[in-house]
């Protein structure tokens, strides 16, 4: 479903992603973990059209998507979210779920009241739906990343990434979080995750990747990179 | 020929005077990580600060620039302090929005506050040093040869003073890396203060060295304010070896292009335009610059 | 809704009033403080809701006055299809700036649009066999009266339109893009928002109205100068105006204009210093509340009006 070939991306001198190749199927999830700086977040960037790659091509359902604009991308059906979460602060929590609702129009299209409907069902799913005309800003950190995960639900993307989900959450919520990964999995979206939290990760996904320096280290189930030499080296090398 | 070496050296001095400014906005820029768009209005104050310290004191002209650039620079250290500290105390919420509007009505301010208390009018500031100097063919004056040799020693004192004074290292240490220099204990927030003092005094020593050789007026901040944003453009955000070449590039852009056109009037009258060109033209081209860091964001 | 309405409504009777309440210096005074309301409210459209914070505002409006006035000057063209030319011509060249600022955010847009409104001005002195320049360009009156009243109508029939324009598209789904796109661009266009057509969108608005604004301004003064409307100082104003009425609503353009455009001819005799007051009160209020002076008010009315609701809902 998403094909990944000869990846690379260079800032300046520093080569942030060293021709990174690998596939996506559908209905996987797939976890990206790795040390800091190895070449995750800007992966994503790449795919979701944030950064544009210095060399090689990104492939979603047989056509390539690298060189186009991210709203391009998340219209095609690839959603992702943010490490730093990024909702609209002065905005409602409302407005926010509507942004990604009205900007792509659907094909079953659907009024604004049925978009209400349907934010106020994830947003109650979420269980934040209380919030709803609550300003984005008042939110707490973790019921922002709720509000992340919501409005990622209201683009309906096919393909959803997750950038550190866990991070800086209190573990009742990750379990929250977690568990709503795995029922979203189930209605057969497909996910690429990145996360620290590697307890968390090795529990979602039967297969991970492991970058290091921009490279792809490894590529397995939870039980094969636990044993990998190289893996082991590069989370204590740094 | 005369014409056109006389042009040129007109081209070197402006230039060297447009890079002391933009020097100072090089550097505001690289430890604040903002454009001081009052840059013009502090270029401006420095200009009068310097001629009332010299006709109202009777203080010598030379020792007037010298002055009033302290006093800019103080000006400086309370800017900074009233309404550029929120920035970095996490006050603000839009801060690239509120850096650009805050300083924006700083100059606007300022510019009022000069033509209030100043007077619309142009005033001339007293010379320097009188007469000229032959050199060669060529006749200078005096006044333009002292701002060059004054000038020049302020730009050489400062690069001294960035390259090897433990200042100007925690000074360059800042503008790399904010949290790290914390770490090993630099004070951010007095670095902030200092490089904005900084900045804003090279602004001033510029607008008093300016004082003899053209008019002054309360709004002779606005071009010059626009040219040194050409030049840290041109050069790069946050370098100051690009500011002293854009600067000097610039100084004789504006002097030899006007040699150029046919009607006198019209050649006179796009002289600026040069400079504003060339600007949107870098911006567009290459945001980052001749030399420059790509610009950081403030969040 | 209904208190919207009644607002606009009480608004409108207040406006229809004032030509009988003032006398012709005074008329002119609110004939130039809507003039500053059409174009402080273009611009806080851009910036307030679609966070650009572009500084060509002035030069937009210029290059409606000078299209309108060359026009009707050169080609008989009648002023009214001329003042439409004239936004046409701006809503054009906003169109130019606009593909040219999307790579650019914060200071360099800010730079560049500084860059452009100098450019614009320092042409307009320097084609002087045109422009007149600095000498002064005589415009055709609108109206033969020497009677402000008419122009009053006229520009406050020109402003009711624009703020309902404005008002119904920033109340749209369109509004909510550009309020995503001022608050964190990157995410908008993550969540499926054409950041590209609506960024062009609002400059292409906003310099419609600018150029509006100019081509009345051209035909009404009578005289025209590039220093006159174009330079950054009268940019400023236009800035202050937004913020001091608070930069994220239209009305607060609006009562921002009228409020700073009266003080300012009220404090007549303070001569310059009535600028720096103004100047002060915009970099205080920046710095204290950036939402503007009447930002506390809406957020009282707001919070009556979630009081109510959660009543009538209990």
């Amino acid at each position: 479903m998403l094909e990944v070939t000869n990846l690379v991306k260079d800032f300046g001198g520093v080569r942030a992603v060293d021709k990174l190749s690998f596939t996506v199927e559908e209905n996987e999830l797939l976890g990206i973990i790795g040390p800091n700086g190895s070449g995750k977040t800007t992966t994503i960037n790449l795919i979701s059209g944030s950064l544009k790659p210095t060399e090689g091509q990104i492939i979603f359902r047989g056509k390539r998507i690298d060189r186009l604009p991210s709203y391009e991308i998340a219209r095609r059906g690839i959603g992702r979210t943010f490490q730093v979460t990024q909702v609209f602060l002065r905005m409602s929590v409302m407005e926010n779920m509507m942004v990604p609702a009205l900007s792509i129009p659907k094909s079953d299209g659907g009024s604004e009241a049925d978009h209400k409907m349907r934010a106020l069902e994830i947003l109650g799913f979420l269980k934040i739906d209380h919030l709803r005309n609550e300003y984005a800003r008042n939110l707490s950190g973790g019921q922002q990343k709720l509000l992340e995960l919501g409005r990622i639900l209201m683009l309906d993307p096919d393909v959803i990434m997750l950038d550190e989900p866990f991070a800086g959450v209190h573990p009742e919520l990750k379990m929250e979080i977690h568990e709503y990964i795995r029922e979203m999995h189930k209605e057969g979206r497909t996910f690429i995750i990145i996360s620290h939290d590697l307890q968390s990760i090795f529990g979602l996904s039967k297969r991970l990747l492991v970058l290091s320096e921009g490279v792809k280290i490894c590529d397995g189930t939870p039980e094969e990179i636990k044993d990998d030499e190289r893996v082991v080296e590069a989370y204590l090398g740094e | 020929m005369e014409l056109f070496v006389a042009q040129a050296l007109n081209g070197l001095i402006i230039g060297l005077l447009y890079a002391l400014i933009a020097i100072g906005l090089s550097l505001i820029f690289s430890v604040l990580k903002i454009v001081n768009f009052a840059h013009g209005e502090c270029y401006m104050m420095g200009a009068f600060v310097s001629y009332y310290f010299s006709t109202l004191f009777g203080i010598n002209p030379m020792l007037s620039v010298f002055l009033s650039m302290l006093v800019v620079f103080l000006l400086g250290v309370v800017i900074q302090y009233l309404f550029l500290r929120p920035l970095y105390t996490g006050a603000v919420e839009r801060k690239d929005e509120y850096a650009i509007l805050i300083t924006f009505g700083l100059g606007v301010f300022l510019q009022n506050v000069a033509m209030s208390v100043f007077g619309p009018w142009t005033k001339k500031s007293p010379d320097f040093i009188s007469g000229i100097t032959r050199i060669g063919f060529m006749t200078v004056d005096n006044n333009r040869l002292a701002v060059s040799g004054v000038a020049l020693l302020i730009m050489v004192a400062l690069l001294v003073i960035i390259g090897k004074t433990f200042v100007g290292k925690a000074l360059r240490a800042v503008s790399q890396d904010r949290d790290a220099s914390a770490i090993v204990g630099i004070n951010p927030h007095r670095m902030n203060i200092l490089a904005f003092g900084i900045g804003v005094a090279l602004a001033g020593g510029a607008g008093g060295l300016i004082g003899p050789i053209f008019l002054i007026s309360p709004v002779m901040g606005i071009l010059p304010g626009i040219k040194s944003f050409v030049i840290i453009v041109l050069g790069g955000m946050g370098s100051i070896k690009g500011a002293i070449i854009g600067s000097l590039l610039l100084g004789e852009i504006e002097s030899l292009g006007s040699v150029f056109f046919l009607d006198p009037t019209r050649g006179l009258a796009y002289k600026n335009a040069f400079g504003v060109l060339l600007l949107a033209i870098v911006l567009l081209l290459k945001p980052t610059g001749l030399f420059g860091e790509k610009h950081v964001r403030m969040e | 809704m209904r208190r919207y309405l009644l607002t606009v409504i009480v608004a409108v009777m207040v406006g229809v009033a004032i030509p009988l309440l003032l006398r012709a210096y005074w008329l002119h005074v609110a004939i130039m403080a809507l003039f500053y309301a059409l174009l402080a409210s273009s611009w806080t459209m851009l910036a307030g809701f679609a966070g650009q914070f572009s500084f060509a505002t002035m030069a937009l409006a210029g290059i409606g006055s000078y299209t309108s006035a060359l026009l009707a000057i050169k080609f008989h063209l009648p002023m009214w299809l001329g003042i439409i030319s004239g936004a046409l011509m701006a809503a054009l060249v906003g169109l130019l700036i606009a593909v040219l600022v999307l790579r650019m955010s914060g200071p360099y847009l800010a730079l560049f649009t500084i860059a452009f409104s100098e450019l614009v001005r320092i042409t307009l002195n320097a084609e002087y066999q045109f422009t007149r320049g600095d000498m002064g360009l005589t415009v055709p009156h609108l109206y033969a009266t020497i009677s402000k009243v008419p122009y009053y109508f006229t520009i406050l029939i020109l402003l009711a339109c624009s703020l309902l324009i404005m008002g119904l598209l920033l109340r749209s789904r369109y509004g909510l893009f550009f309020r995503a796109i001022r608050e964190h661009e990157e995410a908008a266009s993550a969540m499926g928002v054409n950041i590209v057509r609506y960024k062009i969108m609002a400059f292409v608005i906003s310099s419609f109205f600018a150029g509006l604004a100019g081509g009345f301004f051209a035909h009404y003064v009578g005289t025209l100068t590039p220093n006159s409307i174009m330079e950054i100082p009268r940019m400023g104003l236009v800035i202050a105006m937004s913020v001091i009425g608070g930069i994220e609503s239209l009305a607060g353009a609006v009562a921002g204009a009228i409020l700073v455009e009266f003080l300012q001819e009220y404090l007549r005799e303070l001569e310059m210093w009535r600028f720096v007051i103004f100047g002060l009160a915009l970099v205080l209020i920046l710095r204290f509340s950036q939402n503007g002076l009447l930002y506390p008010i809406y957020q009282r009315l707001a919070a009556k009006r979630v009081e109510a609701l959660s009543e009538s809902a209990a």
